[in-house]
């Protein structure tokens, strides 16, 4: 069984080692005896016929403005996937852009393609530093670096509540947002690099929609990925 | 009459830290800064031939050694912070310890190591006579936030320069930048056969995004095999073997020399090569040490492009064990994200054991075991990891510890205490 794994705007959203997300989705893919392909989508290139999963990272200000053009292009296509229960995690600056729009610091207004119910706007402080957050899947821990502050509309679920950290805006306790099977974030580490739990369970999600039923995935060997979180949870912010 | 009280206070404060056994470099130079800020440019305007600012992401510590121990062949007097004080305030330190109680600066000129952030600051308090913007690559991005953040900051630097700008022409960011009208820029680079060796941050990321226009080039490494380096410099190729180890070495020099032939176009060049021979590298940046009769390399690391540099020094040493040190303190950087930006393939191929090691050690691991890499040992503890590391070597094999910079000082403290090494 082949799974298709796309890594949107893998040049222009890749600041902080997100690509590390690619890896670690592949190879974990692999090491069950699973075929993966992985598609990196640029501005202008096409999506392939078969998605399964859909990755994107945080960038510079300057490379979400190169890419919000293309990314409008393809609102409606990735809206129906979201609807359909494609399996997409998008971090910082790609997950801004999956809201309804960010507020750059000089006044600009980047559309966003509104799979979430959010809203961003730039703020004075970056928000920076070791961060954990309780999910749906258990606990996940990472490094939070952005200047945006993201708001959730009313009825948008978050995708988990921050512990010790700053997470979505640093006032309300909330980090990142769900839709189905959309996951966002403000995680970098790279998020599932020390998260092996969610990285299963967007592979487990993406396979299930894949063969129309609940997959088992077979347990791996994750003591060096625990090991590594619980260092990190105990370093300073 | 105000210089001589605060050089009497920073000297006398100074020698009571080192008496006591702390660093002395920054606390004087934090005081000084805050009671007296016109300190610094006051002293400096003393230096007949001035300050040069070297900046960049890599290779600062390295290309000011060179650059100092150029212009010292060149019988110039040069004043240079060491390393540790690479912090506005430690130029105060600096200033003030090399200063004379009358306040004179027995010097011809000064060649500064700051970063980004700091050397922004600096061109504040000062003015500098002459800048070297080396490059501009991810790094320490939870101080800078962005790349474009830091490469603004540089050009600020630049903007206050007097005379002279030195470009990195290779580096996209650091050739865009433009010199004030005052001042003349000066170019260094690498002839277009070994792009695929030093790839650039555009390229790293944005794989086909060309390179800008060169500049014409006062100095271009064209070759480089081992430590054995040839430029062209004018129209004449000079070929010399270097004992810094590494491309990116060979590329610093370049670049200090495009300093000093952009200062003095009539220098001896081939006695500059000369000298350059000689030159040892700096502290943890491919030095070697005698341990119990094994031959240690330190490497310090500090982003993905200087880890990735580093690496290519396997090749050169065919180590026995080859370990990494990762720590996430202020200095070393806190985010560990960065060790995904680098491809450890150089590393797959190398049956001999591999430890990680430093507060991240996990971490590291971590990030190996997704190329297919196991570490033998994996121990926060770097005593327990130089262990490990002598029992799988025996007398006159190589290792190589790469490190972070935090964790370079711990390996060092560690090494002080069973072997010889050399004082920083």
């Amino acid at each position: 069984m082949k799974v298709h794994l796309v890594h949107l705007y893998p040049v222009e959203m890749n600041i902080y080692g997100d690509t590390g997300n690619r890896l670690v989705l592949e190879q974990r893919l692999r090491w069950r005896g699973y075929d993966v392909e992985t598609h990196l989508v640029r501005a202008g290139d096409k999506l392939p016929n078969q998605t399964d999963i859909i990755i994107g990272g945080g960038g510079q200000d300057s490379g979400q403005s190169l890419i919000v053009g293309d990314l409008a292009k393809r609102q409606a296509q990735l809206q129906a996937m979201a609807k359909d229960g494609v399996s997409m995690l998008m971090i910082c600056g790609m997950y801004q852009l999956f809201g309804h729009y960010f507020l750059t610091q000089d006044g600009a207004k980047l559309p966003g393609i509104g799979i979430f119910d959010l809203v961003t706007r730039a703020s004075n402080t970056r928000l920076i530093g070791n961060i954990t957050a309780t999910t749906d899947f258990g606990a996940i821990v990472g490094y939070e670096n952005h200047s945006g502050l993201t708001w959730l509309g009313p009825n948008q679920p978050a995708l988990g509540k921050t512990l010790r950290a700053q997470g979505n805006n640093g006032q309300d306790g909330t980090e990142g947002a769900r839709q189905i099977n959309v996951f966002g974030s403000y995680l970098h580490g790279p998020i599932l690099s020390k998260n092996p739990h969610f990285a299963d369970a967007i592979l487990g999600q993406a396979l299930a929609r894949q063969t129309g039923k609940t997959i088992e995935l077979e347990p791996l060997d994750d003591h060096l990925e625990k090991e590594a979180a619980i260092r990190a949870q105990k370093r300073p912010r | 009459m105000l210089n001589i009280v605060f050089i009497w206070f920073a000297k006398v404060l100074g020698w009571g830290l080192r008496a006591t056994g702390h660093h002395g470099a920054a606390l004087p130079g934090l005081i000084v800064e805050k009671l007296h800020p016109g300190f610094l440019d006051s002293m400096l305007h003393q230096l007949p031939e001035g300050v040069i600012v070297v900046s960049g992401t890599n290779g600062k510590t390295t290309t000011t050694k060179i650059i100092t121990q150029l212009l010292r062949s060149q019988n110039r007097r040069v004043l240079t912070n060491k390393t540790g004080g690479n912090f506005v305030r430690g130029i105060f330190s600096t200033v003030a310890q090399a200063a004379s109680l009358s306040a004179k600066l027995p010097y011809d000129m000064a060649v500064v190591e700051l970063d980004e952030a700091y050397a922004a600051r600096f061109v504040r308090l000062h003015r500098p006579r002459v800048s070297l913007v080396l490059n501009v690559t991810r790094d320490q991005l939870d101080r800078f936030g962005e790349i474009d953040t830091t490469a603004k900051l540089l050009q600020q630097v630049v903007n206050n320069t007097k005379e002279l700008i030195v470009l990195n022409d290779d580096d996209n960011r650091a050739a865009a930048m433009t010199p004030p009208a005052t001042a003349r820029a000066a170019y260094f680079g690498i002839s277009k056969n070994l792009t695929a060796q030093f790839p650039n941050d555009e390229q790293l990321y944005a794989q086909d995004k060309p390179r800008t226009l060169p500049h014409k080039r006062e100095v271009e490494l064209t070759k480089i095999v081992d430590s054995s380096a040839t430029y062209k410099i004018g129209d004449q190729l000079y070929s010399v073997n270097l004992k810094m180890d590494g491309q990116h070495n060979a590329l610093n020099a370049a670049a200090a020399l495009g300093v000093l032939l952009g200062l003095y176009p009539r220098a001896n060049t081939a006695n500059l090569l000369k000298i350059l021979s000689d030159i040892e590298p700096a502290f943890g940046r491919g030095e070697l040490i005698d341990y119990r009769g094994r031959k240690l390399i330190l490497q310090l690391i500090k982003n993905p492009a200087s880890f990735r540099q580093a690496l290519h020094v396997l090749d050169i040493h065919q180590p026995s064990v080859t370990a990494i040190v990762i720590n996430d303190d202020y200095a070393d950087g806190r985010d560990v994200s960065w060790l995904w930006d680098i491809d450890f393939e150089a590393l797959s191929g190398v049956p001999k054991p591999i430890l990680t090691s430093g507060v991240r050690a996990y971490d590291m691991a971590l990030r190996l075991k997704y190329d297919q890499i196991a570490p033998q040992k994996v121990t926060p503890d770097i005593k327990q990891m130089l262990d490990v590391l002598e029992a799988q070597t025996t007398e006159g094999q190589t290792a190589i510890i790469y490190a972070t910079y935090t964790a370079m000082l711990a390996v060092r403290r560690v090494l002080a205490k069973r072997t010889r090494v050399a004082r920083v």
